[in-house]
Order: structure tokens, then C-alpha cells, then sequence
């Protein structure tokens, strides 16, 4: 009777685990690797283990010495076999705690906040579903900086009077992600343009151009609360633009709160402008299950020039990804405030609607679809009497449907097609568009991708046929990518008889990846329309900061 | 009996790739030398930046498919969702400079062409972000309202010109007199007139008939015996548009007096007055070109009424012909 009892605890201990610990003088652990040099042996936790510690096996009953840490994670200890013990992949080794360690707290293998070495976390409620990882405030802690600095050049000439454009344009984006290991973090987006023309224009024109899109302070009050200080975009209300200010959020499980207070950009040159205020709140939730994931925000936001109302408006985004194969995207505005001839009132208006839809059935096929549709947008107190009467005059909703299919035909050539059309209830401003493509790539022998296209547009006064074959590969080990083109082009008016020859444009664009820091590329274009003459080259040079 | 412990994985439950694929027994941290993962096989294939993006840029966490894999979870909208989130319309993960804007202007119903191709973006696009693509449309009175309302050679207004501005410039020609602009009526040869109000005598343009004796009445009247004769006033009958009003044709001559644009006498003449030599035209001559008399009269000596005289010509040979 007694042999069975026994018999039974030690069955009961032995079953708790194949790894975990037995008794509190003694970790179980097993063999997860091994190699020419090295046994790898996991644990649940290795805190209670030192390099230098012998482990164990057991051997005819008893322990024997087998291997020696050299080295240790949390979970796993690399050693070094003693006397060429020869164990197994999967074998038990046994770790005799010593005397001195006994009395440590063992870790919970449910604690997060406070045992920062825990990599695992098992979720109590549904093991089988995802796993979270270790407190990763130490990981998102960490500095980081990242950003890229572009500089290009964009020029356009013509043998008809000497006619040219140069744009230099000069754009950096810069991330330092908490500085100094701080929970504060600064982004910036700048942007500066130069642009030389040789026609004559008019007093005032404006030739130089300086934005800055963000530049602020971020800092993570706690993981839940950030705010930000400084012009910045809210990704969450990206159609309100820029804002000169405080930005906060506050997030509590899947929702999310946030208030906006500051100043507009200018409306003339995107500068600083204290006359024109503007706040606002926004609230909404997201929800990631898997391989699906929501998001949708609602926000107010008033906009103010001096103390009178420019604009307040109601706004809605929501981002929807069902699985990984539909995603959805939709975005609105609704005016709520009109202000006419000095008639202030609440009257709504929808100034702009945007829905898009992503479906990927198989892997071969892919569909877009979007509908657009928007109205003038009407600051009341910035821009003038006349404007305003203009601009309501002139409210018809301008919309767009889109579709576009891609289908991969076999292995090396794919396919599309793309429909737009674009229209308002007075039949102005018509463009209907289909745009047609085939592409074989790694085509034999000469290797790179051949690809050709056709595009047919008719608006209301113009038809446009296009057709153009494009060829490009990598070379040098993918470090240089070369393509050269070909495009006819045939424009037709619609309700004239006159005759047009055909434009002609044959280019060539290089682009060389220096590194992993540096890109390069060259384009240039010749275009021949009759006796004319027409030449583009861009050139572009980006570091990437790391 | 042993319970197998549970066995979790850091980049989650449903993790299935080979350690192997990115790990080695060096440690953990990935050697990229070694590392064989085929990112394509998730559907985000890495091309152009991406493919020199740090990873930790994109999976913010050690559980992968929990990366963003749409532009706007990762790249701000500076066009504040004016064209919406469809960015791989205009950008691919080359570069975001877009260097096809001729092509995606194409496809919007606007060709950057003629004088249009050596504009910068902000001279239509007038959004103080210089990204931001507020909606202009294609009508050319959207961007051109100002130069209609200007314009005084002729003025537009007072004119009553449409703002359908295509009716009388060319959105794809260098300026705005091309060649075609007064294609309903052609400004050439004679009417090479630059001063409008050659024509036009009112500010209304529309009201100036196209027909020739609307302009040249007074030359009619002045002609000689046109109107002693009774001619055709439309001009066309016998003028073309060359200056110096020579008669190139009349197309009635056969029909009413005799045969000159066809039978033997077509092509046998170059002006009026080969056969009109005065300003009289009632008055003619065949003598002018038959004026070998002796051979004319060998071959009338049998006729009894015979004279070396155009009205007597006239009177046995009214078709022109020797019968």
C-alpha cells in the first residue's frame, strides 16, 4: 500500500511537465538543439541558473553531470557537453538548485509588468489564440532614428520659343524615436521647391516654396495616453491636414479618444497663423481578431479666422479589413455651418465622400473599386463675398467611380485592366478613361520585363488614344534597374475637324540603389509632335538616414 | 506518464515557418547572409524602398501578420485625403516622386500638352500645401476665367463668346491664336486680316454673317458691269479669296452664255478678259485667239455668210463647237 502511494506521488510529480520544476530544489528542463560545439537546453525559466552551473541527466537511476552552462537567456541556456556526454535532442536535464536560491520567488508565468525577462505570455483565456509578448516597454524605448533625404530635379524644355520649366525640389522626412531612450520622440516632413521658368509671368508670382507638413514633439505620457506638440498630420483625421498645436489621444482597450487644439496653416502659404484657431475632438475604436482588424473615428472640428466661424464640419473614417482577403476604406465630411450673405446657420452640406474596396479571392486575382465624390470646400469668413457666391454657384458634386482588375495569367505575365469616369449632374468636366496592360516578366534569353499598355480617354472636348511598350530589368546583381519606353499618342478633337499629326515620345529612366543608404535615378523623355520638340529629364538622389 | 508542456511561439500561435528560415545557432539576432524567408510568400513583396526597410519599421511587434500592410497605416497623407487611399494610382515603392505625371494626367482627361506641358504643378494646382489636389476638373474656363474675363482683342463679354473656350483655341496647340482658332471661317489669303473689326463692324461677333456680299457689297456695286450684268452676287460664282478680286471662275458661264469649263474651251483660258477684253462684258472676242483669218476663211469657203467677226462666230457656233 505504502509502495503504491508513493508509487502514485511520484508519478504525479514526474507528469507535471516534461520541463517546469518538480520540487523547489530542482528544474526540469530539455534539449532543444544541439550542434557540433553546443547542447541548447530550454526552461522555463533560467533565472535560478548561473554560467558556470553543471547540468544533469539521468542515468541508471541516477544524476550524472553532463553539461556546463556557457551561456543563458531567460528561457535557455547554451552549454557545453562534459567528458562527451552524448545526450539527445529532446532529452531531460535536470538542474539541482542550490541551497542559496531556493528560498527566490519563483516567477508566475502569467506576470507581465514586473518580470521583464518573461518571454512568453500565455493568454489565461484562450491559449490557442495569440500570444503576447514580453513587456516590450524596453524594446519601444529604445532610440531609434530613421528618415530619408531626397533631392531632385524636374526640367521640361521645347524648341517652340524656347519655352522651359526647371523644379528643384528638396524634401527630408526625419523620425527620432524617443530620444536618448526617452518616451519623447520628434518626426518632421519638410519640403522646399524651386522652380525657373523662362515664360514671362505675371507680378507676384511665386517661384519658391517651402512647406513644412510636420514637424513636432511626441511624447508617451503612459502607454495608453500620448499627446504631441507642433504641426502635425493625425493619421486618424488625415483629411483635416495639418494642425498647429496639441494633439492628445488617450486609448482604453479598443477605444480611443482624442482632442485637437491649435491654429490652421495658412490658407495662402501653409505658414503660421494665429488668427486662424481651430480645435476639435475625435473618438473611435479598433479591433484586431486575428487576420482581421477595424478601425473607425468619428470627429467635430471647428475652424475659426479671428472669432467668426470658417468652417465646422463632422468627420468619419473607417478602415475595415474583413481577412486577408477584403479590405474596405471609407471617409466623409459633412459641413455644419453655412454662412451667406451674413445668414449664419446650421445648414449641412457633404462636401466630400470617399469608399474604396480591395478583393483578393486568389492569389492570381485582385479588385479595386472606389467611388468619389466632392463638392467645393467654403471657408466663410476667409475667402471673399464674391468667392463665396462663386463657389456655391458652382456646387455641383464632382464624382468618380473607379475599378481596376489585376489578374497574374500564368507564372510570368500578368494583366489589368482599369475603368474610370469621372462626371457631375451638368455633364462639365467628363473624362472617361480605360487603361489596358499585359506584362510578361523574366522573359527568356534577354531576362527584365516587357510590358504593354493603351489608354483611351474622351472628356467632353478631347480623345486621346495611347499606346506604349515598355521594357526594364535589373542588372548588376539588382543594384541597377534600366527600362526604356516607347508611346504613341493620338489626340482628336471632339467636336472639330482638325488635323493633328501624332505625338511621339520614346524615354529611358535608370535607377541605381548605392547600398542600402544611397538611390539614384535618371529619366529622360523626347517627345515629337510635328516640327515640335520636347524634353524631359528628372534626376533624383535619396539617403536614407539610419 | 509525462504531460508535454506547452509550447509558444513568439510570432504567434499560427506561426508555421521554419526557424530556420531566419534563425541560426549563432544567436538570435538575424544574420542577413543567411537569411532565406521569401517575404513575397505573405503577399506585401518587398520592392523598391521596402525592400531596405529595417523590419522593426513595419512589425512594431514580434507577432508578424500583425503588421500594417496598407500605405496610410504607415505613411502620413500629405494630400489630406484629397485623391483618397488608393496611392499606388500615382506612387510605387520606388520612390514617392512621381515621374509618369504626363501619362496620369492622360488618364484624368487633361494632357499636359502644347502649352500646358511646361507649367509647374502649382500654376493649376493652387492648394497652399502644393500637395494637396483640390478638384479643378478639365474645363479649360476653370483655370481660364480670368483671361476671358481680360481679354478685349476681342472682348469676350461684350461679344457674347461662350466660355466653352474649345470652340475657338486648341488645348494642345502653344498659344492661343493657332493656326485653326477662326476655323469657321479661314483667315487666310485675302482675309489675312489681323485687325478684327476689319469684319466685325459691331461688338457683336457672332452677328457678322460669314457671306461674302455682306462684307463686299460696295465692291460689287463698284465692279464694272456687275451689276449692269446682272452677275451673281455670290462672289464664289466667279472670286476666290486671293487679293486683286480676279475672276477665276464662273460657274454658270456654260449654262447661260456658253461653254467654258467644259467642251472645247475648257482650260483654254486663264482670266475674263481673254475673252472680255472691255469692261463691257456683253462685249466679246473669238478673234483674240482664233486670228488666223486666211486659214478661217479656207475653211468657211463654202459658207456664204461667213465674216471674220466674234458675233458672227457666235451666231453658227454657240457651243463652241466646229459643228
Amino acid at each position: 500500500m505504502r509502495k503504491l502511494v508513493l508509487l502514485v506521488i511520484l508519478g504525479f510529480a514526474y507528469g507535471q511537465s516534461s520541463y517546469g520544476q518538480i520540487s523547489d530544489s530542482v528544474l526540469l528542463g530539455t534539449v532543444s538543439f544541439k550542434n557540433a560545439n553546443n547542447v541548447y537546453v530550454r526552461f522555463l525559466s533560467t533565472e535560478k541558473i548561473s554560467i558556470g552551473d553543471t547540468l544533469f541527466v539521468k542515468t541508471s537511476g541516477s544524476l550524472s553531470p553532463c553539461l556546463v552552462v556557457a551561456a543563458k537567456s531567460s528561457i535557455s541556456c547554451v552549454t557545453t557537453p562534459i567528458k562527451n556526454c552524448e545526450i539527445s535532442q529532446d532529452a531531460q536535464v535536470i538542474f539541482r538548485i542550490p541551497l542559496s536560491k531556493i528560498s527566490i520567488k519563483k516567477p508566475s508565468p502569467v506576470e507581465t509588468k514586473k518580470s521583464k525577462d518573461t518571454l512568453f505570455l500565455k493568454d489565461k483565456k484562450n491559449p490557442a489564440d495569440s500570444i503576447k509578448t514580453r513587456d516590450v516597454s524596453l524594446i519601444l524605448n529604445k532610440q531609434k532614428i530613421t528618415g530619408r533625404f531626397t533631392a531632385a530635379s524636374y526640367s521640361t524644355f521645347s524648341n517652340i520659343d524656347n519655352a522651359s520649366l526647371h523644379s528643384l525640389t528638396g524634401r527630408l522626412s526625419l523620425n527620432i524615436d524617443h530620444i536618448n531612450n526617452s518616451k519623447l520622440s520628434f518626426e518632421t516632413y519638410l519640403n522646399y521647391r524651386q522652380n525657373i521658368v523662362s515664360k514671362s509671368t505675371p507680378e507676384g508670382y511665386q517661384t519658391r516654396f517651402f512647406r513644412i507638413y510636420t514637424m513636432a514633439l511626441n511624447y508617451d505620457v503612459s502607454k495608453n495616453i500620448k499627446v504631441s506638440i507642433g504641426r502635425k498630420i493625425n493619421n486618424r483625421i488625415a483629411s483635416v491636414g495639418a494642425i498647429d498645436g496639441i494633439q492628445s489621444e488617450f486609448k482604453i482597450k479598443k477605444f480611443f479618444t482624442g482632442a485637437v487644439i491649435g491654429f490652421r496653416p495658412d490658407i495662402f502659404d501653409y505658414g503660421f497663423n494665429s488668427k486662424l484657431l481651430q480645435f476639435g475632438l475625435y473618438g473611435g475604436f479598433n479591433q484586431i481578431n486575428g487576420k482581421a482588424s477595424y478601425e473607425t473615428t468619428f470627429g467635430i472640428l471647428e475652424q475659426r479666422n479671428g472669432s467668426a466661424t470658417d468652417r465646422r464640419y463632422a468627420y468619419l473614417q473607417h478602415t475595415d479589413r474583413l481577412n486577408d482577403k477584403i479590405s474596405m476604406f471609407s471617409s466623409l465630411e459633412l459641413d455644419l455651418f453655412q454662412n451667406v450673405n451674413g445668414n449664419a446657420s446650421t445648414k449641412t452640406r457633404l462636401t466630400s465622400f470617399y469608399y474604396s474596396i480591395n478583393y483578393q479571392p486568389v492569389r492570381k486575382l485582385s479588385i479595386m473599386a472606389s467611388y468619389d465624390s466632392r463638392r467645393n470646400i467654403i471657408y466663410y469668413e476667409s475667402f471673399l463675398g464674391n468667392e463665396i457666391d462663386r463657389l456655391l454657384a458652382d456646387d455641383m458634386n464632382m464624382q468618380g467611380v473607379r475599378i481596376r482588375i489585376n489578374y497574374k495569367l500564368t507564372k510570368k505575365i500578368y494583366s489589368g485592366i482599369s475603368l474610370s469616369n469621372r462626371f457631375q449632374p451638368d455633364g462639365q468636366n467628363k473624362s472617361n478613361n480605360f487603361y489596358g496592360f499585359i506584362t510578361h516578366s523574366k522573359l527568356p534569353w534577354i531576362g527584365g520585363n516587357l510590358n504593354l499598355n493603351t489608354n483611351l480617354n474622351y472628356s467632353n472636348y478631347l480623345e486621346s488614344k495611347v499606346l506604349a511598350l515598355r521594357y526594364n530589368r535589373d542588372i548588376f546583381k539588382q543594384k541597377l534597374n534600366f527600362s526604356t519606353y516607347y508611346r504613341i499618342v493620338d489626340y482628336k478633337y471632339v467636336n472639330r475637324d482638325i488635323a493633328k499629326s501624332l505625338q511621339h515620345y520614346v524615354g529611358s529612366d535608370f535607377s541605381f540603389s548605392a547600398g542600402k543608404n544611397y538611390s539614384l535615378s535618371l529619366m529622360g523623355e523626347l517627345s515629337i509632335r510635328g516640327a515640335e520638340n520636347n524634353y524631359r529629364i528628372n534626376f533624383s538622389i535619396t539617403k536614407r538616414i539610419r | 506518464m509525462s504531460v508535454q508542456a506547452y509550447c509558444q511561439n513568439t510570432h504567434g500561435q499560427n506561426f508555421k515557418v521554419d526557424c530556420r528560415a531566419c534563425h541560426n545557432p549563432g544567436g538570435w539576432k538575424i544574420d542577413m547572409n543567411k537569411f532565406t524567408y521569401n517575404h513575397d510568400s505573405t503577399g506585401f513583396m518587398l520592392e523598391g524602398q521596402h525592400k531596405k526597410t529595417d523590419c522593426k519599421s513595419c512589425h512594431k511587434s514580434l507577432v508578424f501578420n500583425e503588421a500594417k500592410n496598407t500605405c496610410a497605416e504607415c505613411h502620413t497623407d500629405v494630400h489630406g485625403m484629397s485623391v483618397g487611399n488608393d496611392c499606388a494610382r500615382c506612387h510605387t515603392a520606388k520612390s514617392w516622386l512621381v515621374d509618369n505625371i504626363p501619362e496620369l494626367h492622360e488618364q484624368n482627361g487633361f494632357p499636359l500638352a502644347g502649352a500646358h506641358k511646361v507649367l509647374a504643378c502649382v500654376d493649376c494646382h493652387k492648394s497652399e500645401t502644393t500637395l494637396k489636389w483640390d478638384r479643378i476638373g478639365n474645363e479649360c474656363v476653370t483655370c481660364h476665367l480670368n483671361d476671358y474675363n481680360k481679354s478685349t482683342q476681342p472682348n469676350h463679354i461684350q461679344s457674347g463668346f461662350s466660355t466653352n473656350c474649345v470652340e475657338c483655341h486648341e488645348p494642345i496647340s502653344n498659344d492661343w491664336g493657332s493656326p485653326n482658332f477662326h476655323y469657321f471661317f479661314q483667315l487666310t489669303l485675302g482675309h489675312a486680316i489681323k485687325d478684327c473689326k476689319a469684319c466685325h463692324k459691331t461688338n457683336d461677333y457672332k452677328a457678322t454673317s460669314p457671306e461674302c456680299i455682306s462684307c463686299h457689297l460696295n465692291d460689287y456695286n463698284n465692279a464694272p458691269n456687275h451689276k449692269a450684268s446682272s452677275f451673281s452676287i455670290i462672289c464664289t460664282d466667279c472670286h476666290n479669296t486671293e487679293p486683286g478680286w480676279v475672276a477665276t471662275n464662273f460657274k454658270n458661264h456654260d449654262g447661260l452664255y456658253f461653254p467654258i469649263n467644259s467642251g472645247k474651251h475648257n482650260n483654254t483660258w486663264n482670266r475674263c478678259t481673254d475673252c472680255h477684253p472691255t469692261n463691257n462684258y456683253k462685249e466679246f472676242t473669238c478673234t483674240n485667239c482664233h486670228n488666223n483669218q486666211s486659214k478661217l476663211a479656207k475653211e468657211h469657203d463654202e459658207e456664204n455668210d461667213y465674216r471674220f467677226d466674234s458675233n458672227a462666230c457666235y451666231k453658227c457656233h454657240p457651243k463652241g463647237e466646229a459643228d
